[in-house]
């Protein structure tokens, strides 16, 4: 590849070095780093969003976005927890220019009824319609945190750097919003607190 | 007022339900609401995750590889570098072209007098000609100008 690239009648010289300078991690680093985060951040989008297409999008947007900012110290965790962050600020504000609510899930029928979960886990109960019925009754919010709590294993101060709340206010949140999707599996009305 | 205390035996619920031996905690999961809840929700969203997980592994659901995520990356940190290099660039066209406007107009302005006399000199047929030429350089003026955009 050329040193320098036309830009109208303009050389810029070595543009695409400079590109690249502006990326925060080596292209090593982010080869391990993508490998190991991008499936659960696909899962995570894919669920929140309910669309995968959309997921596809934010995945990418979302790993661009970590190579141009400035990173946190701290480890891989830490950058885990940055990268899912911004991954959750891009569903934000896609909701807000849509000025919608997040659409119900994508669900797929034939694997749904294909399993077992009586067995796999005690006491679900489901059907692909209280399936979509429990994840529409969530707030995106509510998603998130369960979904990173209970999925990805995040401790609350994790979740709160994600969600951008208050590590002190993830307790009571998760909890209510246990205790709601528990109602609605259960096929309960849950009151909305 | 919500209750916000949980039961102390939520770690063992999460660990049984990762190695799937669930029967030992069978007894504590009728009694105990809180455990019941995470039982049923944690286990809910994890089959959630497997479903995915499955959808990707199967091939009906596409990740890019992470070679091609550094490429697109690349070549759009290229690009908006780019863009950034051409700002001051397209500041400066646009100063310049409110110059030269401003200028013709002064221009125009300050020979008009004379020009309105030496038309009266002239043929119709040659001042419309005049006036189309000075369009079509205009025309051609602002082309080279905002083309490149
Ligand atoms: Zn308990």
């Amino acid at each position: 590849m050329s040193d320098f690239v036309t830009t109208g009648n303009v050389f810029v010289p070595a543009l695409e070095q400079a590109a690249e300078e502006t990326f925060q991690m080596d292209e090593a680093r982010f080869h391990a780093f993508y490998e190991r985060t991008s499936r659960p951040l696909w899962a995570y989008l894919s669920r929140l969003t309910g669309d995968r297409t959309a997921a596809d999008d934010l995945v990418q947007e979302s790993f661009y976005r970590l190579l141009r900012v400035k990173l946190p110290d701290g480890g891989d965790a830490m950058l885990k927890s940055y990268l899912f962050r911004i991954a959750t600020n891009l569903v934000r504000d896609e909701w807000r220019k849509r000025k919608t609510q997040p659409p119900a899930l994508e669900l797929e029928p034939e694997r749904i009824e294909g399993r077992n979960p009586e067995s796999r886990h005690g006491e679900q109960h489901e059907s692909r319609a209280v399936l979509e019925h429990a994840m529409q009754s969530l707030k995106p919010r509510e998603r998130e945190m369960l979904w990173l709590a209970y999925v990805e294993g995040s401790s609350h101060q994790e979740i709160s750097q994600v969600c951008g709340l208050k590590t002190a206010s993830i307790r009571p949140l998760l909890l209510r919003a246990r205790r709601k999707l528990a109602g609605v599996l259960r096929g309960k009305k849950v009151a909305h607190a | 007022m919500l209750n916000n205390n949980t039961c102390p035996r939520e770690q063992e619920v999460l660990d049984a339900l990762q190695s799937g031996r669930m029967e030992p905690l069978r007894e504590h999961l009728t009694a105990c609401t809180d455990c019941a809840d995470l039982a049923l929700v944690a286990g809910f969203l994890r089959n959630e995750s497997e479903i995915v997980q499955e959808e990707l592994s199967r091939g009906n659901a596409h990740l890019p590889s992470a070679s091609f995520v550094w490429w697109k990356s690349k070549l759009r940190a290229k690009r908006e570098t780019q863009e950034q290099a051409m700002v001051p660039l397209r500041i400066a066209e646009k100063a310049a072209l409110g110059a030269g406007g401003l200028a013709a107009a002064a221009t125009a302005w300050w020979f008009w007098p004379s020009a309105t006399q030496a038309t009266a000199l002239l043929s119709p047929s040659m001042v419309l000609l005049a006036g189309t030429a000075a369009v079509c350089v205009m025309g051609f003026a602002l082309y080279a100008v905002f083309a490149k955009e």
